[in-house]
């Protein structure tokens, strides 16, 4: 049997992507659908005082209007981030009250797409305004939570005033970043039909499980009566987990119209009808002694939140992990301004916070006169520094050394201004990457046939990720199968518990559960086996037969091939299923999970924390007279445990690292402060890489065991490649130019 | 806030001729207007529609849609062929580039009605019929020049577009050449490396 893990496999999906065969949510089409569009309101702040559907209702091909005032009723649920499964707290179109710009206020129904489009222009609405404030006001700032370590928003350990003073260098400084949009490929749909009391519901997810227990709360149904079905997602990255306002209204007006209806939300709407990343800012206060440890370390985060959720993303319980320090102080701010309620966004923790930590970090390492990368090495820590815990495995130093070689670090001239070609002043900057192993409650059913075939499911979701891929490699190798014969269903609510997609979970949990329910069909036919009268286990204890790679082996040296064995049995196919609980999940993290919630074990557990690690190298080009930026290379070394796929995996990491680009380089949501509107809510204005923005990205994956984070050993990689990218080019950015820029996106005016 | 339950649904007898006219997909599941032998935007009144004639993977199609609708909403919605994506809308993004006449296209940007006597490849029209798949197409799956896999079609059409107009000479040209179609995922590195690879094994 060739080896399936660890190994490069093109992804099983991939005929399927290539030919135009992969179908996504918008791709389904119910028989007899109409088309749906919202309008939005132009003002952020205010109420409805009027709204006119009499030209829309007039246009031709136009079914029917819906407003607040004519909306079939359902029950509306909490935001993520208060407890709920929906985008966020606050519902649109039940009254008239307008909390943030492009803010459903009406809902057409038409039969052409087009049709729809055309309505949705035509409705007419009036408004009373208030005032209104985009931007956060960081001088508003409140904290939300207890304080402590663990969860605590809050942190003090050791005396930060003393660490500072004993200190023989130290910086005190801010950084700022701004307001993103997630921008997946695939535009927001939903796709309703109710069939008497039961519904459909078609839809790009990362989480199905939250979306039907949002549904069903929302109609008093039970969940066995709401399917929803996402196969393939076009991009997710956080913008997809939530129940938002576009898939209730559609569900709404599917029941009203009694015919299926599927509203594609365009891409102007996708910047206010879900979540976003919120701005922020960091300060850091670090102290080091002449050595370069750490004496103080200090990180206080304001992010924005909305008028109406508390979206706490809290990236300084990721900072406050990384270096060891005896005074560590930190706090998690929050501050309010008129917008729709902020998610989380690929790497939603760490992408902003880290931005800030690893440029103090190369800030105290030039006024301590020391190598960046030795500044690390001194700092680094086997244990956790504020729970004490050891890390289950942390290679972070491998990581920057492997990265530092293949980078040509040694090449470096550590004067800021001192390389240059031509006209380009030439910068190498480096920055650590972290992300925190979160491991969910998951499940997976495996049905295998004596035919040598195998059906894996779960309802884990492919956004990108590789996971058909994965899923199907782990069977194989416990089943003893080719890859291509185990045959993986995703995507759908009705299938095995499997976690958001989100947090970087789905490969080490649902993972793990595919891994023991494949165990469990070994259990099964081995009890079949030993109940019949001949073969090689034929009145062996099943206890003392365990399946190794595809061999069911018993006592006395006895063995046999799985499928060989289940060929033997009269029913020649087995099922079981595979119930996966890290043993530090709570009862209440796994209840959580059960209610499409978020419920994990980890990363920082009563034994263990638990960490993946990378270190990312940058060369910038800034042109002397332009200022124009350029990344002609970006290394990236990573550790984080069993690879599964070392392609799909190399994919992900350099997408991440991709995605660091355009946070460094590119990517911001403009503000008009006058109307608190989003300006660039479109994707020609909103920039992200193309083609032309990403040369030379070399990543390396490190072997790393680690046997406590899972039966599988992985730990998850879908953001772990942004963490540390934007703070390596900064980095390079000053040692090209001498300019220390703290605010992204950075750009060539902020050089002039 | 109460609702006013009798608040009309002014346009609900639409729904009859809704329910009468013929070319409604049948059954649930994927667009089924592909098999219809009348291809004919559903549900929209006939006088309202005109005729056009391209085409598509080799095979000619007559149409009959509204004059406001797009070639990319003609092949999703009219035909039922959804391997061709919308990404934007605007012409922004790339997602939904197509062949016509052997330029590659935005779609999105395209109106129906002006593609009279053209042709266009999308994705399905890509790989023989005996399954085999394009080169662009293998070269994709083999370097894993995606991920989510929304923007392929796009991409795929695109790449062939590329090669065939001299503009894969490098990988910079490639990178310059393949800009205008936007990927989230950030494949971009391996997109350049199949189409390398295309453009090698058509020169080898």
């Amino acid at each position: 049997m060739a080896q399936t893990i660890n190994t490069e496999v093109t992804r099983t999906d991939a005929r399927r992507k290539v030919t135009g065969a992969a179908h996504y949510a918008a791709d389904f089409t119910p028989a007899g659908m109409l088309h749906g569009a919202l309008a939005t309101s132009r003002i952020a702040v205010g109420t409805l005082t009027g709204i006119d559907t009499a030209k829309a209702e007039a246009e031709p091909g136009v079914v029917a209007v819906f407003t607040h005032a004519n909306l079939p009723d359902y029950k509306t649920v909490k935001g993520i981030y208060s407890g709920g499964p929906g985008s966020a707290s606050f519902w649109p179109m039940e009254g008239t009250a307008i909390k943030y710009a492009g803010q459903p206020i009406a809902y057409v129904v038409a039969e052409t797409a087009a049709a729809a489009r055309r309505g949705a222009q035509l409705v007419e609405a009036s408004y009373e305004e208030g005032e209104a404030h985009i931007a956060m006001d960081p001088a508003q700032s409140f904290i939300v939570g207890a304080e402590g370590d663990g969860e605590g928003m809050t942190l003090t350990k050791g005396d930060i005033a003393a660490g500072l003073a004993e200190a023989a260098q130290s910086v005190d400084v801010e950084y700022v970043t701004p307001f993103q949009h997630h921008n997946p490929m695939e535009m927001f749909a939903a796709t309703a039909e109710w069939r008497g009391d039961r519904l459909t519901v078609w839809m790009p997810s990362q989480s199905v499980r939250t979306l039907r227990h949002g549904i069903s709360a929302a109609y008093g149904l039970p969940e066995t009566a709401v399917r929803v079905i996402s196969p393939f997602v076009g991009g997710a990255f956080g913008s997809k987990a939530g129940i938002t306002p576009y898939t209730m209204l559609t569900i709404a007006a599917a029941k009203a119209v009694g015919a299926p209806v599927r509203l594609i939300v365009t891409r102007q709407q996708m910047y206010t009808v879900a979540t976003f990343r919120p701005e922020s800012v960091q300060r850091f206060r670090l102290g080091a002694d002449a050595s370069g440890r750490l004496t103080a370390f200090e990180h206080v985060e304001i992010a924005q939140t909305s008028q109406f959720d508390e979206v706490v993303n809290p990236g300084t319980h990721m900072t406050r992990s990384m270096y060891a320090s005896p005074n560590i102080h930190t706090e998690q701010r929050l501050a309010r301004s008129d917008t729709n309620s902020g998610g989380f966004m690929r790497a939603p923790n760490e992408m902003q916070t880290f931005f800030g930590l690893e440029q103090a970090m190369d800030e105290l390492a030039l006024k301590l006169g020391m190598d960046p990368v030795e500044l690390r090495r001194v700092n680094d820590t086997d244990r956790h520094p504020v729970a004490g815990v050891p890390f289950s495995s942390r290679s972070l130093m491998e990581c920057f050394d492997a990265a530092k070689a293949s980078f040509g670090w040694a090449d470096r001239n550590a004067e800021p201004g001192s390389m240059t070609d031509g006209d380009w002043l030439v910068g190498y900057g480096c920055a650590t990457a972290t992300y925190p192993t979160n491991i969910s409650p998951s499940a997976a059913r495996v049905r295998m046939q004596a035919t040598g075939h195998a059906f894996v499911e779960l309802a884990a979701h492919d956004v990108g990720t590789g996971s058909y891929t994965i899923m199907a490699q782990i069977a194989a190798a416990r089943l003893g199968l080719p890859v291509e014969a185990c045959d993986v269903v995703m995507g759908e609510a009705h299938l095995p518990l499997a976690p958001i997609s989100g947090g970087s979970t789905t490969a080490a949990s649902a993972g793990s559960a595919v891994h023991l329910a494949c165990l469990a069909v070994g259990a099964e036919v081995a009890r079949q086996v030993s109940a019949m009268s001949e073969g090689p286990f034929a009145g062996v204890d099943p206890a003392q037969i365990t399946l190794e790679d595809g061999m069911l082996r018993g006592p006395g040296g006895k063995s046999q091939p799985l499928v060989e064995a289940l060929a033997s049995t009269p029913r020649g196919e087995a099922t079981a299923e595979g119930q996966y609980r890290h043993p530090a999940l709570t009862d209440e993290a796994l209840r959580r999970t059960y209610q499409g919630g978020y419920g994990v074990a980890g990363p920082v557990t009563p034994e263990m924390a638990m960490f993946a690690f990378g270190a990312e190298f940058a060369e910038v080009r800034v042109h002397r007279w332009t200022h124009e930026i350029r990344v002609p290379r970006l290394h990236g070394a990573f550790a984080a445990g069993t690879w599964l796929n070392r392609k799909t995996a190399h994919s992900q990491l350099m997408g991440g690292m991709v995605w660091g680009i355009g946070s460094a380089l590119l990517e911001v949501t403009e503000l008009d402060h006058t109307r608190a509107r989003f300006l660039n809510a479109n994707i020609a204005e909103y920039l992200i890489p193309v083609n032309a923005d990403v040369r030379e990205i070399r990543v390396e994956m490190l072997e790393e065991q680690d046997d406590y984070v899972n039966p599988l050993g992985v730990k998850g990689i879908g953001e772990l490649g942004i963490v540390g990218t934007a703070a390596a080019i900064a980095n390079a950015i000053h040692h090209a130019t001498g300019k220390r820029l703290r605010r992204l996106p950075m750009r060539m005016s902020d050089l002039v | 806030m109460a609702r006013d339950p009798a608040h009309p649904r002014p346009g609900f007898s639409r729904r009859i001729f809704l329910g009468s006219s013929g070319a409604v997909a049948a059954g649930a599941g994927l667009a089924g207007g592909a098999q219809a032998q009348a291809q004919q935007d559903p549900a929209v009144a006939p006088e309202a529609l005109s005729k056009v004639t391209f085409t598509l993977n080799g095979k000619r199609r007559t149409l009959a849609v509204e004059p406001r609708t797009t070639l990319v909403e003609a092949l999703r919605d009219t035909l039922g062929m959804t391997g061709t994506k919308i990404g934007c809308n605007h012409g922004q993004c790339g997602a939904c580039t197509v062949l016509m006449d052997g330029r590659r296209v935005n779609s999105c940007l395209i109106l129906a009605l002006t593609t009279e006597g053209a042709e266009i490849v999308t994705v399905e029209g890509l790989a023989d019929p005996g399954g085999t798949l394009h080169p662009m197409q293998a070269a994709f799956a083999e370097k894993d020049a995606f991920q989510c896999g929304y923007c392929t079609p796009g991409q795929i059409l695109s790449a062939i577009g590329c090669i065939e107009e001299g503009h894969a000479g490098s990988a910079a040209e490639i990178r310059e050449y393949m800009s205008g179609n936007l990927c989230r995922c950030g494949a971009y590195p391996n997109i350049v490396a199949a189409i390398e690879a295309v453009r090698d094994e058509q020169e080898g």
